[in-house]
């Protein structure tokens, strides 16, 4: 056999092993999860890998789909919970493929799991942890439209049915927090209002939030991201807010169970007291032990009261006597209780002295009366022993202590008060604000200024002699260096002269014995990572190892120190993983693009005049509103703010916060990449002001807008003021058509889809105005003209041919305008209420990867580059694309595509089938036909979905007073696994026969208690659903007492039925494994020798002598590719098969059956054979148009696109030589879209095209004219419609009321045509003219379709069963289409979709037996009137009328093929004689219910 | 900072207000002007008819200034539109870069050879200067103000001429220099729109509309002025306002006056001394109402 399009036949030859029966597919839209199911269906095992929560991918976006405006997601659904409940799909959210290795047949991928935070198994999807999530984040899935929690599905029917959630890292305010307080936690709960729960949050990190809420130097809000929208959340307002609302909360979090050891903590600073409350909430006994009267340290003594008031730091340091904290004052540490007793008595020690020891300025006069230090100073004021100050009071230092020696001397009657600091204000360390507010207070500040000596009279200090600085070179510390300015003395007067220049510790009470180490500058040397000191057991940190720090700082230090000595207590490594202690830099920052300004609340303050007179606090604080407001302002970097609500929240108890990222590897034979499609972001394109104008919005956006489940309950509204717009323009070709943006094709899908927005906007709006900008409209595909024409004449959507070039507003009410030329050079303005921009298919975001993960080659658009006979191939053998990631496509080629990617990969591994699937094992049934009914009823809480608002007790009391019922139970969650084994358990026990679940939907839930039913032994159809959930407790959310009543009725309802219950058998039907396909053309040879390399027979019949259809007349591709090599080794492949049998002039005499049952009978040359089969492939194609339009047929210089071809091809000296100033004109749409033919041939336009180039190269000197009514090349045809027009082809459009006139003018052809653009006539006189005939469907196609009992569309082609989910299949089981007897299309879709057909025939001839479900229609014989009428309703055909033997005699009765019917119901509600039932839904069954509706 | 100053041929004839304005904000501000002999027309009216022409015309103005040693700054759009494009051609393309230069040594015995940048005078101040720089030279109050943006097209478009360093479409550098001074820049509908300048020469009626609508919009959207920096919209506002009014039978008296009218103004420079005595249509309201501290 030959290579290229056969290398699935020849894998064998190079394979020892037999390959995996599994396949990858990467990518869970609606391409991947046909694909999916394909497989898993014939056999194989699938890893379905979806990049985000949920699969469902942009299919799941949409509102409505178009030519049957369908609800996308109804459509959908169905789909999604088949994937999802699928035994052989495994669902991989949240996924990417890092890596693959490997070849066809066996491949190693690498798969990286992000965590979802949320156990699986856990999750019932009930959604209680949303509710009580305080993030807000915006809702991608809405497109941003409005916003969501950071635990969150992104849609009701996302699969896997679970939350997960939304973590992006550590927020920027939490990370650089030395102490790691989650402020954006708490901020969250403050929007909520849970002020508790955000205190609480933060004493998890900081029991004293009132105290941090006012002195802390908060780099939070430094590196807070709101700071570069406008200026940092005031995240000490809020948390000092929080602490003073709490008045004396107790500390409700109880330490744990004591531990043996007892630690002293020397010094009751921050520092101390902070490793005091870790530690004693470590469980470990904790003695502070303070020298001063006062706890606190510097708290206490060195920050005035000003801003920090006493009572704050009393009332939060008697937290720490609540939880347990023993605090000793006026105790001393040194002389009267040696260091050296504390550390016999106590298994450790903490050193947290501070640095209370002023440093001296040595200058002199340094010692007279009047020069005080500034520590010494503060002591005393705080302590009350009010030094006093003159009127002239200087202070020297930049630091805070400075600025509060100021503040204080001022208030205690300094009139007069200057700092003197030595370099500049950028330079200060002290806090802005404090700088600000000393100011404020009358301060003078003299920058660039120092003391050189002190002068003083009678003792007293009484004026300083200063010195100007400049600024030289950086010093140790970063700063410039201050050096005097020579000669630049000057003196100031003063009765005070404070000096705070710093601090060291007092070291006093250190002996030498104690053997601890001093560092140089007479701080305690400990160890910076684990604070050890010198001597064992011995731990000091804070100001006394630093030096002076800040607040913060401090605490920090006694978090290390806790962290320290509880592993020293333990005997654990100290220095070990550390890394996460102290300020990170490691974290992420919310995107503000679009953030609108919102200033931050400003406290409220005491006025200077009113703050010098006392020590009253300065700063007021926010009020509530404002607090309310300050946290809106709050980012929430990182997602999830860690909050821990929803842990709280879930009963089910299945969030995990701790989740790791997890990776692994598994085995595949295959792989299929189905990653979509990004919608382009229209932003750089600013003419048309998306972003800007807040009424433009992009295509998916309204698409949103306009779903009945989207933010607007599906009725579009405008942004800008909340109203119905009146107008909207739909602008098309936004990032499509458009070289300059670097994206030259055509997105396909566009003019459609917003023909299909303006139809159902209409719906909703009928007075709406829609108007359709465009340039071509591309209503390529199977009848979506008459939908185009619908919209215009039905709906009135107006369609405006022209491409708009700028978009403006009016910015007082955000109206828009845009300008366009009529064609007959009027110009307009319109007024337009909405835009919306037609976003272009942009290749997904993550094609680069995937390239470079798996070395699979992408287009020069980036798009995965596949070529025309291989359409689904990749460069790289056994990976396979499928879907918009090969090019911009719409839902239904989509689904083909998916569905023969599955074919590809499936045909690779078709030897290994069955591999790695299992059966279910079934426990014999037990019999309970004659058996009184024993009801057991489980009534679901569904967390508190339903048990938050219905009395379960009331609806299980009131069941267990009903008729049969003799079990009753109720479930946190039925549907969980555990309670699956508590219902089986139950069966048994209670010899139960019968099921009740009063729970939620049967859409999601009814086939997971049916196969617990079956595994206990009972038939599955012994189960009846209460939907007690959705439309009880949901629709009724104010009415609990109603609810309850209409639960138990429900309920009620559902037993009485369930007493009724039968078991139902369920058939398995043989399936014959042989195929059928009919027509030998592209899609016939495709079908054929695809399903052979699947492993099964196949017969194909073609009525024609010679194989190869339509394709053997094709002399190039669009791509200028010659396809008839192709073809020659496709029909040499198919003839060679062993497994298949060609008949050619061949006709079909008939065919009868059923799937899996088909009796053919063939007739070749006269004589008829009858064969079987189990599936039938219709691929009998169509033809080349006849016309005698335009002279075709009249002259010979009139010729078809097809004839023309081969000329050009094959004679083109019958055109002219090399030189020749040939004339060529082409007619498009002859035929096509005309009242006879209403729809578009598809391939006539890239035809014509294909031609013009053709013919441009060999004869150069042509002029081509092309007279048009759209150019529909869409895709990347639209390349070469570019290159025509590059190459000179001129493109004359025509209206369809003013066809082109063909005459015949002195022996030369003469087209005359009228311009719109020119207004004109043209007239042309070309040499040949060529006509774009299009294609027209076959007379045997009726014949056919009634022999299979299938439908034609009003055009004659075949119909599918459904144009968006089911292209290549019928109503009719086992039936599929493929090719141009489906209707128009290019090769290459024909070639994919005769795989399509393969694929779906496989999930047939793959099984042995087909299962019929028990619930079928069954016909009462006796009643039976044989009027036909169910017959000829029945949209599957499965019931004929046929003469029968019945307990009646002999008569005409109704028959239902089991097989076929699929218990719709429709032959039930249709019979006049009551004769039809559908077994579960009996006439008595639903009378039963009925009967027990409650009046009312 | 000093740049050669190209004034072009409209302003030092209808628009020494301009030129006088920003004579005095550009010393303000620090930013000197140099006077060059020699400099002639810039190639903007023959561009459309001959290009080599007109790029050679440019290049004559850009050796000018190179051979001084300058940058140019201009007042007038076009003159900034056409020299740099003429600069950016001349820049990239080696060998129009040699003809133009062939013919330019020919006629004048000159040569450029590409070195410098050309930037209109309010992108000068919105780059150069910087917005903070020119605060600080603010001590008048002029937040009272209401005012009308009109960036016209030459300072604008085509973007790549001016590096794209301002997206046509949302142009912020005006609005941004109105605002510095306290007033507020006003959105209207159709702000991009063009002066109809261009076509006046073709179709006096066209280009009587196109002012009229701006017109329209500014004084509806409650502007007290029209802001400009290129003398070709002053006509067109301006010098045709009473026009416009005739034509249509309507009355707008709206002060049409230059971004360094304003600035000057916000600098605490007298009217007089900005040449608001030579505006046609008088702005006496509009000083009225920010210059009253200094009649009290």
């Amino acid at each position: 056999m030959t290579d290229g399009v056969l290398s699935t036949s020849d894998r064998s030859k190079r394979q020892a092993t037999p390959p995996v029966a599994a396949v990858l597919v990467v990518g869970g839209g609606i391409g991947g999860i046909q694909a999916s199911l394909d497989l898993a269906d014939s056999g194989f095992k699938v890893y379905l890998v979806e990049k985000d929560l949920s699969i469902g991918g942009t299919m799941s976006q949409l509102d409505k789909t178009f030519p049957t405006n369908d609800c996308a997601m109804c459509i959908m659904s169905p789909k999604l919970v088949e994937a999802g409940r699928h035994r052989n799909i495994e669902i991989l959210s949240l996924s990417r493929v890092e890596d693959v290795k490997g070849r066809a047949g066996a491949f190693r991928v690498l798969i990286r799991k992000r965590p979802r935070y949320v156990d699986l198994q856990k999750c019932t999807a009930c959604g209680d942890c949303a509710r009580v999530c305080p993030v807000r984040l915006p809702d991608d899935y809405e497109v941003g439209l409005v916003t969501r929690r950071a635990i969150y599905q992104p849609f009701a029917q996302s699969m896997p049915s679970a939350f997960g959630i939304d973590k992006r890292g550590t927020p920027p305010c939490r990370a650089v927090c030395p102490i790691h307080v989650n402020a954006q936690g708490y901020i969250a709960l403050i929007t909520e209002a849970k002020y508790e729960e955000a205190l609480a949050l933060i004493r998890e990190n900081n029991p004293f939030p009132g105290i941090t809420g006012r002195i802390c130097t908060h780099p939070c809000e430094t590196a807070c991201r709101r700071g570069d929208v406008d200026q940092s959340v005031a995240i000490n307002g809020l948390k000092r807010f929080l602490a003073d609302r709490a008045g004396e909360t107790p500390i409700t979090t109880p330490p744990r169970p004591d531990h043996r050891e007892r630690i002293a903590v020397v010094g009751s600073g921050p520092a101390g007291l902070l490793a005091a409350h870790d530690l004693r909430r470590m469980g470990y006994g904790v003695t502070v032990f303070e020298s001063l009267p006062v706890l606190g340290g510097m708290l206490s003594v060195g920050i005035p009261e000003y801003r920090l008031p006493r009572h704050v730091v009393d009332k939060e340091i008697g937290t720490l006597r609540q939880l347990g904290v023993e605090l000793r004052v006026n105790t001393r540490v040194g002389n009267d209780l040696p260091l050296k007793s504390l550390r016999e008595r106590y298994q450790a020690v903490f050193l947290a002295v501070g640095a209370h020891v002023s440093h001296r300025l040595a200058i002199d006069g340094e010692d007279l009366d009047g020069v005080i230090h500034a520590t010494d100073y503060l002591r005393r004021v705080n302590m009350g022993d009010v030094p006093p100050v003159g009127p002239r009071v200087a202070v020297v230092g930049g630091g805070n202590a400075a600025i509060d020696a100021a503040r204080v001397a001022r208030r205690q009657g300094g009139s007069r008060v200057i700092i003197l600091y030595r370099r500049s204000r950028e330079e200060m360390p002290a806090l802005p604000e404090e700088i600000e507010a000393a100011e404020a207070e009358g301060i003078v500040i003299e920058w660039l200024a120092a003391p050189t000596s002190v002068q003083g009279k009678n003792g007293r200090v009484a004026k300083a002699v200063c010195v100007r600085m400049k600024l030289g070179e950086p010093d140790a510390s970063g700063r410039r260096r201050p050096v005097p300015v020579q000669g630049s003395h000057f003196t100031i007067e003063l009765d005070t002269l404070i000096l705070a220049i710093g601090q060291t510790p007092d070291l006093s009470f250190l002996h030498q014995h104690d053997s601890l180490k001093i560092t140089a500058g007479g701080t305690i040397e400990a160890d910076p990572v684990t604070l050890e000191t010198s001597a064992r057991g011995v731990f000091a940190g804070g100001d006394a190892v630093t030096g002076p720090l800040t607040y913060i700082d401090a605490m920090a230090a006694g978090r290390k120190a806790a962290v320290s000595i509880d592993r020293y207590l333990r005997g654990e490594e100290l220095g070990a993983n550390r890394e996460s202690e102290g300020p990170q830099t490691d974290y992420v920052r919310a995107e503000i693009e679009g953030v609108p300004r919102q200033p931050r609340s400003q406290t409220g303050a005491l006025t200077p005049s009113e703050r010098v007179h006392g020590f009253q606090e300065v700063d007021l604080g926010l009020t509530e509103t404002q607090v309310r407001d300050e946290a809106t302002r709050c980012l929430q970097c990182g997602g999830c703010s860690d909050c821990l609500q929803c842990v709280q929240a879930c009963e089910a108890q299945a969030i995990i916060h701790d989740m790791n990222e997890e990776v692994g590897e598994i085995e595949v034979g295959a792989i299929i990449l189905t990653p979509g499609f990004d919608a382009f972001d229209p932003r750089p394109k600013s003419e048309y002001g998306y972003g800007r104008f807040p009424n433009v919005l992009t295509s998916i956006e309204f698409e949103r807008c306009l779903s009945a489940a989207g933010p607007f309950g599906g009725h579009p509204r405008r942004p800008s003021d909340g109203q119905p717009p009146k107008s909207i323009g739909w602008v098309q070709c936004v990032g499509s058509r458009d070289p300059h943006r670097g994206v030259g094709y055509c997105s396909s899908v566009c003019c459609m889809a917003a023909t299909k927005q303006a139809v159902v906007a209409r719906e909703h709006a009928p007075d709406l105005e829609a108007t359709i900008f465009y340039m071509d409209m591309r209503a390529h595909g199977k009848d979506f003209d008459r939908y185009v024409e619908r919209a215009r004449e039905v709906h009135g959507v107006r369609y405006v041919r022209s491409r708009i070039s700028n978009i403006t507003e009016d910015p007082q009410h955000h109206d828009l305008f845009v300008i366009y030329e009529t064609e007959d050079g009027h110009l307009v303005h319109d007024q337009l209420d909405m835009v919306v921009l037609s976003v272009g298919l942009l290749p997904p975001r993550s094609a680069s990867d995937l390239s470079r993960t798996l070395g699979v080659r992408l287009n020069p658009y980036g798009f995965a580059d596949t070529t025309w006979s291989e359409p689904l191939r990749t460069n790289r053998s056994g990976v396979f694309v499928a879907g918009a990631f090969s090019g911009p496509k719409d839902v239904p080629e989509t689904v083909v595509q998916g569905s023969a990617a599955a074919a590809e990969a499936s045909a690779l591994l078709a030897e290994s089938r069955g591999a790695l699937v299992s059966e279910i094992e079934r426990p014999p049934e037990t019999d309970v036909r004659n058996a009184r009914p024993r009801i057991g009823v489980f009534v679901c809480h569904c967390g508190i979905n339903i048990g938050g608002l219905v009395r379960v007790s009331d609806v299980v009391a009131h069941a267990a007073t009903l008729p049969f019922v003799v079990h009753v139970e109720d479930n946190l969650y039925t549907c969980s696994q555990d309670n699956q084994e508590r219902i089986k358990k139950a069966i048994l026990d209670h010899r139960l026969n019968r099921v009740v679940v009063a729970s939620c939907s049967p859409r999601t839930h009814e086939a997971l208690f049916q196969d617990t039913l079956q595994a206990a032994g009972l038939n599955r159809y012994l189960l009846e659903m209460a939907n007690i959930r959705d439309q009880c407790s949901w629709v009724h959310t104010n009415w609990p007492r109603e609810a309850t009543d209409k639960a138990k009725d429900l309920v009620r309802m559902a037993v009485s039925k369930a007493a009724l219950l039968e078991p139902l058998p369920t058939f398995e039907i043989p399936v014959h494994p042989r195929g059928l396909v009919v027509g030998g053309g592209i899609a016939g040879l495709t079908s054929a020798l695809g399903l052979a390399d699947q492993g099964y027979d196949v017969d194909l019949v073609e009525i024609e002598s010679e194989l190869g259809g339509n394709l053997r007349h094709i002399a190039t591709t669009l791509e200028g590719e010659a396809p008839r090599a192709v073809l020659a080794r496709l029909v040499d492949a198919v003839t060679s098969h062993q497994r298949i049998r060609v008949f050619v002039d061949t006709r079909i005499e008939s065919i009868s059956g059923f799937v899996g049952n088909f009796k053919t009978t063939l007739t070749t040359r006269g004589e008829a054979v009858e064969h079987e089969h189990g599936v039938v492939i219709v691929a009998t194609g169509a033809r080349e148009m006849k016309t005698r339009e335009y002279l075709c047929g009249q002259d010979e210089r009139v010729v078809t696109q097809r004839e023309f071809e081969s000329l050009l091809h094959h004679r083109p000296s019958a055109l002219g030589n090399q030189n020749s100033e040939l004339t060529v004109c082409m007619i498009q749409c002859v035929g096509s879209r005309t009242t006879e033919h209403p729809y578009c041939s598809r391939v006539c336009c890239s035809q014509a095209i294909k031609n013009t180039l053709a013919l441009g190269e060999r004869f150069p000197r042509a002029r081509i004219f092309v007279l048009y009514r759209d150019i529909r090349t869409y895709g990347f045809a639209e390349d070469y419609y570019q290159k025509a027009r590059e190459q000179g082809a001129l493109f004359v459009r025509f209206d369809p009321e003013r066809k082109p006139v063909v005459e015949k003018q002195n022996g030369h052809l003469q087209v005359s045509v009228y311009d719109p653009l020119l207004q004109d006539h043209l007239v042309l006189t070309p040499d040949w003219l060529v006509l774009s005939v299009g294609i027209e469907p076959l007379e045997s196609n009726e014949h056919v379709a009634r022999m299979l009992k299938v439908p034609l569309n009003a055009d004659r082609f075949f119909l599918e069963a459904h144009m968006k989910l089911r292209p290549v299949e019928f109503a009719t089981e086992g039936v599929y289409v493929a090719g141009l007897a489906h209707g128009p299309k290019s090769i290459d879709e024909t070639i994919v979709q005769a795989e399509a057909a393969v694929s779906r025939s496989c999930t047939v001839l793959s099984k042995k037996s087909i299962e019929v479900p028990g619930t079928v229609a069954r016909v009462d014989e006796r009643k039976c009137v044989a009027c036909g009428l169910c017959e000829e309703i029945c949209p599957y055909h499965a019931v004929d009328v046929v003469s029968k033997k019945t307990m009646v005699g002999e008569k005409p009765v109704a028959q239902v093929n089991e097989a076929l019917c699929k218990g719709c119901g429709l032959c039930t509600a249709s019979c006049r004689s009551g004769a039809i039932d559908v077994a579960g839904f009996s006439d008595a069954e639903i009378v039963a219910q009925m009967a027990q509706v409650s009046p009312r | 900072m000093t740049y050669a100053f190209f004034l072009g041929c409209t302003v030092p004839v209808r628009s020494l207000n301009y030129e006088l304005s920003a004579r005095k904000v550009a010393r303000a501000v620090g930013i000197g002007m140099v006077d060059i002999d020699g400099f002639e027309c810039c190639g903007y009216p023959i561009r459309h008819l001959d290009q080599m022409t007109a790029l050679l015309l440019a290049a004559k103005n850009l050796s000018l200034a190179e051979e001084h040693g300058y940058d140019i700054c201009t007042l007038c759009s076009a003159c900034a539109g056409t020299l740099a494009d003429a600069n950016r051609k001349l820049r990239e393309n080696a060998g129009l870069r040699h003809d133009i230069n062939e013919k330019l040594s020919e006629t004048t015995g000159r040569v450029y050879r590409g070195t410098l940048e050309v930037k209109h005078f309010a992108r000068v101040l919105f780059q150069d200067v910087g917005l903070e720089e020119i605060r600080r030279h603010l001590n008048t109050d002029l937040s009272s103000l209401r005012l009308a943006a009109h960036y016209g097209c030459h300072y604008l478009k085509p973007s790549h001429i001016y590096d794209s360093i301002e997206d046509p479409e949302t142009p912020h550098t005006l609005d941004d220099l109105i605002e510095v001074t306290g007033a507020a820049s006003i959105a209207f509908e159709g702000r991009d729109r063009c002066c109809g300048g261009g076509v006046l020469a073709m179709d006096e009626t066209v280009a009587l509309a196109m002012a009229r609508e701006k017109l329209d919009r500014v004084v509806q959207a409650g502007g007290e002025a029209l802001v400009l920096i290129c003398p070709f919209c002053d006509i067109m506002y301006e010098s045709n306002q009473r026009k416009i009014e005739k034509a249509f039978n309507t009355r707008f008296g709206l002060p049409v006056i230059y971004l360094t009218q304003l600035l000057g103004l916000a600098m605490g420079m007298i009217p007089d001394e900005l040449g608001f005595r030579l505006n046609r249509v008088k702005a006496k309201d509009l000083l009225a109402k920010v210059t009253h501290d200094e009649s009290t």
